[in-house]
């Protein structure tokens, strides 16, 4: 989130990374948990040799290596508050040490082949055209004392996705087309509203017994053709005891949403939640002081899904997604 | 000098936010307001203008084929979304 904001949200490093790297963008933790058979292919060793000469191996970072596997540099600077300058500054570095270096020390011999690859390839999941893809943006608003490394900071957002099938997509809109026809939306739109955490910062693991009132009400204001305006209002009341998560949310969501009754799908789409966040339990490695009240917003709406988003899944894609949908999403080849 | 000025221009990005009134709650009023504060801004997608591979293997072929450096960002989960 902050090498993201600080780094490669700053212009000029976007653009310098764009034109003198290839860059990737991958979990560490997703390497290191591998099975043996994956560690032993030429991907994973690729990446361990051109780790080696880092501080703790493959670890969450920023980082220049050669195609040969040799390390160049780490590239973060500063902590908690990111030094995007420093940051560039060491961009730079890396790419001239790059450019010394006879061709026959930064190239491999041969490139990897296909049959060495470790790491399932994260872009063949892709959602089909008919799904419903929602973009949810989520940031808290400021609160005192607060600092730059806390997650709550309203410098910083969160992104995630949200998809549904088109027959879960119908369930956002009454069954009957009519005018001043209301009806509450589906279940498992309303699972995705209150365990999905798009409400909130952070990826809080909530249970059935944390949701104290889960509640998404939908109406039809208007009728043109095949197009019908909603209006759609809930609530959400959450609150955790467990080992693993002790906090409570509760906030309202007002939306609003144009459905093609001929094309099936959502014209428009566009959620607004706002609600209050109490972190009983502070994480060190999240928050900073003492502040365990805040208040957070969010917004959904119908995902432009850009270019570059390939691969990228809803953060509760594991364990919030249906086997069928995995499939059809190529998941499960 | 010019490393005051960046940070200086960093520093008005942090107040703009900072000083954001919090609602007392979401009504069709404030509905507007509330969405414009958390939308994306202009540079949150600056990142998006890198094209990024999913895999070191992916990235090692082209970097290899382009004869460029190899950049890796690695954080848990995905880094360029859902944190």
């Amino acid at each position: 989130m902050k090498t993201r904001q600080f780094v490669f949200n700053d212009a000029e490093v976007a653009e310098f990374v764009k034109k003198n790297f290839v860059s990737v963008a991958a979990s560490d933790v997703d390497y290191n948990n591998l099975p043996d058979d994956a560690k032993a292919k030429g991907e994973f060793q690729f990446l361990r040799k051109s780790l080696t000469g880092a501080a703790n191996g493959i670890h969450q970072g920023i980082y220049v290596v050669t195609p040969s596997g040799k390390f160049i540099k780490r590239c973060n600077a500063g902590w908690p508050h990111i030094d995007t300058r420093k940051c560039h500054d060491l961009l730079k570095e890396s790419l001239n040490t790059f450019r010394s270096m006879p061709k026959a020390e930064r190239l491999a011999t041969q490139p990897l082949s296909q049959d060495q690859r470790s790491m399932h390839r994260k872009d063949m999941v892709q959602p089909p055209a008919s799904w419903t893809k929602i973009r949810t943006t989520t940031r808290s608003y400021p609160f005192s004392p607060m600092e730059l490394f806390d997650q709550r900071h309203p410098d910083y957002y969160k992104l995630d996705r949200l998809w549904l099938t088109p027959e879960t997509a119908r369930t956002l809109v009454p069954q009957q087309l009519e005018v001043g026809k209301t009806s509450d939306v589906g279940s498992r739109v309303l699972r995705h509203f209150s365990m999905d955490n798009h409400t909130m910062l952070g990826c809080a693991p909530w249970s059935d017994s944390a949701v104290k009132k889960a509640r998404l009400r939908v109406k039809i204001i208007a009728a043109k053709g095949q197009l019908y305006q909603l209006r759609y209002e809930g609530g959400l009341h959450l609150d955790s005891d467990s080992r693993w998560n002790k906090s409570a949310y509760q906030g309202k969501l007002l939306g609003k949403a144009v459905w093609d009754d001929e094309g099936e799908k959502f014209k428009s789409l566009h959620w607004v939640t706002y609600g209050e966040r109490n972190q009983r339990e502070l994480r060190r490695n999240e928050t900073r002081g003492n502040v365990h009240i805040t208040h957070v917003g969010s917004v959904f709406e119908l995902d432009p899904v850009l270019p570059n988003d390939r691969g990228i899944t809803p953060h509760s894609w594991a364990y919030g997604y249906s086997r069928e949908m995995k499939a059809q999403a190529g998941a499960e080849k | 000098m010019m490393r005051s000025i960046f940070n200086l221009m960093a520093m008005a990005c942090v107040v703009h936010s900072a000083v954001a009134k919090v609602p007392e709650s979401l009504t069709w009023k404030n509905f507007d307001e509330i969405s414009d504060y958390v939308r994306l801004k202009k540079n949150d997608l600056n990142y998006q203008k890198i094209s990024w591979f999913s895999t070191v293997i992916d990235g090692q072929r082209e970097a290899q084929k382009q004869d460029k450096p190899l950049l890796l960002w690695l954080y848990f989960g995905d880094p360029r979304a859902n944190c």
